[in-house]
């Protein structure tokens, strides 16, 4: 039986964690983007968009992000859509990030006081200095610690799309504990790596949370 | 232009398999849910009591598995457990480790709910000459439950969406029917159409359900 010593496995499993956050920079410029994009089509109800947008909102937030892994996975090869693992893993981690994020921003968008639009036009601002100036920065700051906590959940996410093929911490585990026999020293790094990420955020977005509620 | 046609045919035959898969999702959600609904209560409750270390060890429990991905979770019940000689089939492990990841959030859930009910009750409870006990269960858990209901039940839609992830140990729900369908027919419009709308009524069903939960809790609180 080969051996792994623990600095071993904490060095390699420590570059795949590597790659898990790779996706974060992608995911979140992309689910951002898509997210503030469908969070004011549907803001303004605008025909027949608000329709698709909802309909792909709904779907992504009621279906198991894992079913969401498969059918892209096995999907796009049948559409004749040639993609590498990390590229659709991109692909589904931002198609769930985009459906959360625009539900978030809409919260935020729908909590903004209606006499802020109003002064807004008053003021005779175009729509994009409107959304500039006035709408964005109030509705970054009520969506901030959701928006963080969605950054959590496609951080927990990244460890699904090893199901489909990329070689990432979850996966990597696995290689290391069919050699050593032992679950549990792959499995608490693996553990030990997401929680030093995640912890901090979580504790932050619920500071962040209640000082908004003061 | 494919993926437009759906074959009919192939939708009766394979749907008896994702009806049994749904069978089993709901058993693990059920299960999964009860267990945890019963954890979460013990650990909100021993929260309120004011003990530093039972504080502590409660908040690393929920810290730790909130901050880690239940796939890991699960790879470590599922194949660390076996290892200290506790046999498991993967029905099992995934109740386990659903239940032990989904007890974490209702704890919290919990934990806010007892938080809001108002000190007057504890202190008329206590005017009254209630024991400890009688207090939580006539007085204080039954409010406490009333705000707590509706985001007990989206936690419960994030728990049925969860045991989609028994598939990966090999329990035959909808998901592992699903990729079992898929590469059987190499049909995924139909493969993974049927599950996600399955899911996908789930989901509304419970949101319709907290929806009207939380209108009804708002109506008896205003009298």
């Amino acid at each position: 039986m080969e051996q792994i010593t623990i600095t071993e496995q904490l060095i390699r499993l420590g570059g795949a964690f590597i790659r898990n956050l790779e996706f974060l920079p992608w995911v979140l410029l992309i689910g951002v983007v898509f997210g503030l994009l469908f969070a004011l089509i549907r803001f303004h109800r605008i025909p027949v968009l608000n329709f698709i947008v909802m309909a792909f909102v709904e779907i992504m937030r009621g279906a198991p992000f894992l079913i969401i892994v498969f059918a892209v996975y096995f999907a796009l090869p049948y559409m004749g859509i040639q993609l590498d693992a990390i590229a659709s893993g991109i692909v589904v981690l931002s198609m769930s990030a985009t459906a959360y994020l625009s539900e978030i921003f809409r919260g935020g968008l729908m909590a903004i006081d209606k006499g802020q639009f109003e002064a807004a036009d008053a003021l005779g601002l175009t729509y994009f200095q409107k959304l500039r100036f006035i709408i964005l920065p109030q509705m970054i700051k009520i969506s901030l610690p959701s928006m963080i906590g969605q950054i959590v959940l496609t951080i927990k996410d990244t460890s699904i799309v090893s199901l489909v093929g990329v070689v990432e911490i979850v996966r990597t585990s696995r290689q290391i504990m069919q050699i050593t026999l032992d679950p549990f020293t792959a499995f608490g790094i693996v553990s030990i790596y997401f929680a030093i990420v995640c912890y901090p955020l979580i504790y932050f977005s619920q500071r962040l949370e209640r000082r908004l509620q003061k | 232009m494919v993926l437009i046609l759906i074959d009919t045919r192939l939708i009766a035959r394979v749907m008896p398999m994702f009806l049994s898969g749904l069978v089993e999702t709901i058993k693990i959600s059920v299960l999964g849910g009860i267990i945890s609904l019963i954890i979460g209560t013990l650990l909100g409750i021993l929260l309120t009591i004011n003990n530093k270390v039972v504080k502590i060890i409660i908040g690393v429990y929920t810290g730790f598995i909130r901050s880690t991905p239940l796939l890991v979770q699960l790879y470590f019940i599922h194949f660390g457990l076996p290892i200290i000689g506790i046999k498991l089939q993967s029905f099992q492990s995934a109740v386990i480790a659903l239940s032990i990841n989904c007890a974490a959030y209702i704890t919290e859930i919990i934990r806010g709910g007892l938080n809001s009910v108002d000190k007057g009750q504890h202190e008329a409870a206590k005017a009254l000459g209630l024991s400890w006990f009688q207090t939580m269960k006539i007085i204080v858990l039954p409010q406490a439950f009333q705000v707590a209901l509706p985001p007990l039940i989206s936690q419960f839609s994030y728990l049925i969406k969860d045991t989609s992830l028994a598939a990966v140990v090999i329990v035959p729900e909808i998901t592992y029917i699903s990729r079992k369908v898929a590469s059987q027919t190499y049909r995924p419009m139909e493969s993974f159409g049927i599950p996600t709308l399955i899911y996908f009524m789930i989901f509304v069903l419970l949101r319709l359900l907290s929806n009207f939960v939380s209108t009804k809790g708002q109506k008896m609180v205003r009298g």
